[in-house]
């Protein structure tokens, strides 16, 4: 039967395809963690930047509203309005531009044109403002024979202009509508003068904008997306031929036996994948210019051009190369990870899924380079495409944007080269995967290996992401819920199943140990000094924009007895979380990184996990603590206690408004002493530390 | 001369999480002029101990030395006295046996002029000018392994690491590996050489190690490691080292 032996042959390939458990996890089970953290930080950094261009209002300038103050009245809900003194002056030359334009036939030369654009998009940039309307209102419904017209003069390259058309107009039509009515009502019984009432004002808009622009604003963000995806393409596939590929050739053992040495090799490739993704993106840039413009010129009567100034072209060029370099790296580093070429080009998914949301960035409106998004990769280098080409306030921080880019790209580059000294990357293939001494030590002592760790936090990341949102809570128990399964289910599940399953040392990696009590006071005073020195820091430095969200659990909080607040603040984040972090992470690290590298990356991952950039800077400084108590401490509930009485402190402070007030008013003297008391803390446990020293962080030489 | 000092290599078991020792305390010397064989079963860590000679691995534990160069401590020097040739070491498919010959010369550190010497006169050797400038992806298996041989003594080094050179090669190419092996030792170079061939080991080696499960389990010069060899020959002393050894193992 051949259907029987077409299913035979599908379940085999099926299973075959299962077994590739790296290709299966690269291709399914990484999007899944990926995602969520992807998302979360991009709303992050746009919610930071994306301005609300319907709430803010923009500048116009406007001539003639005295006539009727209700329209003035409309547009200044969402427009500020600005008047001059000259505005005649200024409204008879701008008239006859605009006249100008309304009358070109197909003989009026286009730079004729351009040139007169570019005149009023001078006048408009002189007055500051983005966009002109120009009102002459002879009466309303009640003058019959009135003829009312508005002039309006807009940028639609311009997203602040556009909005400002867009509420002009509306009030406009407003107005008109109104008008109507009142015509109506006035002449319910002469019906034949309705006939002039119709159109109670004429609108006709004039484009400031040239066709070069209108061609920049259509063309760029397409241009700036594909640019930065070819780069990667460009980088991506010769680095794993590169790499993967002659693992699966057998040419990297006989480059490895010459005498260069691995960073040779790598810079070696690294040249040499750079050189092609920058090639590939030049040309692709340079084909791309020439299909646009084309394609401009294939559309007559658009009034669209597209042409690549030179300036332009030089900072995307420059912009390009740590870019491809940023890209070459990344690419050499994910397919060292690679025992063939087919394998490797899986690996191009999770990049893929990394830098596409950060290219679409171009494709939103109203995102504009400034300097948050400048040190942003890969969105910065859309946005300084799109502003090169459209001009804007944005080409101000090409600077930022490309040595920003240059240091991701050495950064990259640096982590590259290290790992190609790992034995475990350069021989996947044969016995068993080589495995290098720490991870190995980590194994002996029943720790989680640092990688494990890493996963682990993904894992929870994910777990938070898709647990959390929803509905606001109503009452203290759907506040409680929000509590319990974003620490319980969210964070403490996944670390308790991990480690179960990765059959780790639970005492071990959780640093399940006495702790001792002369270390209490030192660890409570240390709590209350990073507090006063976290909070009064945050406060002065970068005060916290509080979400919708946020404030109404807040003030529910608040009204919630006392017990079951300091339950919900000061008992269950700081368990959860300190096994987590001081516990399985600190532990993952500690044996690769060493205490305080280990202790600082702990700490930002800890940041990271409060899912909120605003807040990063401040979790991640009490972590650095955190991590630091557990070290010495050697007990979890040296951190777990310090974390306690951290929170409690905050959660009192909900209830008794007075602390608050305290806490946010905190003078110098105030910071002084809690500097004092947080290193006599830190010193005193050190000193407690001491005497039992040699063996290490708390653990016994192991028996192999 | 080529040093092994209580060779370690551990890795992690692929069955699971223990620890696996590929190669377990060795220790050996190869002699300039004389024709060292390693042999063992698949997997008996053979590879993994040339590997270390080669500096392409790091012991876990112990230490090696190639012409008197540390493999760790001094990996390019000791890599530089080294060619290295496996039956699996590829070549670039997509060059001409001169330009990957060239291209290694040049990485050996020799200057234009005498890599250029230099591979005429393997070319002449090896008898590969016919298809000098054919890609090598073109070529046929014995071309190709002429091709990495000539690339292995580009430098001319003094230690010479062959790995299981023969496997996968018909009767006529492995014939002239063989001789090109010899013809090394004739001049006075250090060789080891790993293979799992019985046959190899008697035509090749004058000294021999027989590694099972990571372990030398009887090495010295061939006549005398043979003289407790129930049958006479390596085949026999083989098997019944390693019946031995299981027995050993079950006890």
């Amino acid at each position: 039967m051949r259907s029987e032996r077409v299913g035979l042959i599908a379940r085999k390939e099926l299973l075959d395809t299962l077994r590739d458990r790296r290709t299966l996890f690269v291709a399914l089970i990484l999007p899944l963690l990926l995602y969520p953290a992807l998302l979360l930080g991009l709303t992050q950094v746009i919610g930071a930047t994306k301005r609300n261009l319907q709430e803010e209002k923009q500048r116009v300038l406007v001539d003639g509203l005295d006539a009727d103050p209700e329209l003035a009245e409309a547009l200044e809900e969402g427009l500020e309005l600005k008047t001059l003194d000259n505005a005649a002056e200024m409204r008879a030359t701008l008239r006859i531009i605009a006249d100008s334009i309304a009358d070109v036939d197909e003989d009026t030369p286009a730079e004729d044109i351009d040139e007169w654009r570019r005149e009023m998009r001078g006048t408009l940039a002189q007055n500051d403002v983005v966009g002109v309307l120009f009102a002459r209102l002879e009466g309303g419904a009640e003058v019959p024979a009135a003829r009312n017209e508005a002039m309006l003069l807009f940028d639609a390259t311009n997203d602040e202009s556009r909005a400002a058309r867009r509420k002009v107009r509306a009030a406009l039509h407003e107005y008109s509508e109104r008008e109507r009515e009142r015509a109506k009502e006035l002449y319910s019984d002469q019906r034949p003068l309705l006939e002039f009432m119709v159109h109670p004002i004429d609108v006709s808009t004039v484009e400031v904008a040239s066709s070069q622009q209108k061609g920049a604003y259509s063309f760029a963000p397409m241009l700036a997306l594909l640019i930065v995806l070819m780069c990667l393409t460009g980088a991506f596939y010769p680095a794993v031929d590169l790499v993967a590929g002659e693992k699966e050739r057998g040419t990297m053992e006989t480059l490895l036996v010459a005498p260069v040495t691995r960073t040779d090799i790598v810079l070696g490739k690294f040249l040499a994948v750079w050189v092609v993704a920058v090639v590939t993106a030049l040309l692709n840039l340079g084909v791309m210019g020439l299909t646009f413009s084309k394609l401009a010129g294939m559309m007559p009567g658009s009034g669209i051009a597209f042409t690549m100034p030179a300036g332009a072209l030089a900072a995307v060029t420059l912009i390009l190369i740590p870019t491809a370099a940023l890209f070459a790296a990344v690419a050499l580093a994910a397919s060292s990870f690679a025992t063939s070429y087919k394998e490797g080009q899986h690996y191009l998914s999770p990049i893929f899924l990394v830098v596409m949301p950060l290219a679409m960035v171009a494709m939103l409106p109203n995102v504009e380079l400034g300097p948050t998004l400048a040190l942003v990769p890969v969105a910065n280098v859309v946005l300084l495409v799109k502003a090169m080409l459209l001009g804007g306030e944005g080409a101000r921080w090409a600077l930022v944007a490309i040595l920003a880019m240059a240091f991701y790209a050495a950064l990259a580059l640096w982590v590259t080269v290290s790992l190609f000294k790992r034995e475990s990357v350069l021989f996947r293939s044969g016995a068993g995967k080589g495995h290098d001494a720490t991870s190995l030590e980590a194994k002996r002592l029943g720790l989680p290996t640092e990688s494990q760790g890493v996963l682990v936090f993904f894992v929870v990341l994910a777990f938070m992401f898709f647990l959390s949102g929803g509905t606001l809570p109503t009452d203290l128990w759907g506040v409680a819920k929000i509590f319990l399964i974003s620490q319980v289910v969210a964070v403490l599940l996944p670390t308790l199943l991990a480690a179960r399953f990765m059959k780790v040392d639970l005492k071990r990696t959780f640093r399940i140990a006495p702790l001792a009590p002369a270390a209490v006071p030192a660890i409570m005073c240390g709590a209350l000094s990073t507090l006063v020195l976290v909070v009064g820091a945050q406060m002065r430095l970068m005060p916290a924009p509080e979400a919708e969200g946020f404030t109404q659990v807040v003030g529910m909080l608040a009204k919630a007895p006392v017990a079951v607040m300091l339950l919900l603040l000061a008992v269950l984040p700081p368990v959860c979380e300190e096994l987590l972090c001081r516990g399985f992470l600190l532990s993952s690290l500690k044996t690769r990184f060493g205490a305080v590298r280990a202790v600082a990356l702990t700490a930002l991952l800890f940041g990271l996990l409060h899912l909120d950039a605003s807040r990063i800077p401040a979790t991640a400084a009490a972590g650095v603590v955190l991590g630091t108590v557990a070290i010495l401490t050697r007990s979890i509930f040296g951190s777990i206690l310090f974390h306690s009485v951290y929170n409690a402190v905050l959660a009192l402070a909900l209830h008794f408004p007075d602390l608050a007030r305290g806490l946010e008013n905190l003078g110098g003297i105030a910071f002084a002493l809690a500097g004092v008391g947080l290193t006599l803390s830190l010193w005193f446990l050190h000193r407690l530390a001491r005497p039992s020293e040699s063996d290490g962080d708390s653990i016994a030489p192991p028996v192999p | 001369m080529i040093v092994a000092e209580g060779l370690s290599k551990i890795f992690q078991d692929p069955r699971g999480g223990g620890e696996f020792r590929a190669v377990d305390n060795v220790t050996f010397t190869c002699e300039p002029g004389r024709i060292f064989g390693l042999l063992g079963p698949n997997g008996a860590g053979k590879t993994t101990t040339l590997r270390i000679l080669a500096t392409t691995l790091v012991p876990t534990e112990g230490r090696a030395s190639i012409h008197g160069h540390d493999v760790v401590e001094e990996a390019t020097l000791a890599r530089s006295s080294l060619g290295f040739c496996t039956g699996t070491t590829g070549i670039y498919e997509r060059l001409t046996p001169r330009e990957m010959v060239v291209y290694f010369g040049r990485l050996y550190g020799l200057d234009n002029e005498a890599v250029a010497t230099r591979t005429n006169e393997l070319f002449d050797l090896l008898d590969m000018h016919e298809f000098a400038e054919t890609p090598c992806g073109r070529l046929s298996a014995g071309m190709k392994q002429k091709v990495s041989l000539a690339r292995t003594i580009v430098h001319d080094p003094p230690v010479l690491i062959f790995d299981e050179p023969t496997t996968s090669l018909d009767v006529l190419v492995a014939r002239t590996v063989v001789e090109f092996i010899s013809d090394c030792r004739d001049r006075g170079r250090t060789v080891i050489l790993s293979t799992h061939i019985m046959s190899e080991v008697e035509k090749l080696c004058d000294d021999l190690a027989i590694l099972h499960k990571g372990r030398i389990l009887a090495q010295g010069p061939v006549d005398e490691v043979l003289a407790d060899s129930p049958g006479g020959d390596v085949e026999s002393l083989f098997f019944n080292l390693i019946d031995q050894c299981e027995v050993n193992a079950s006890d």
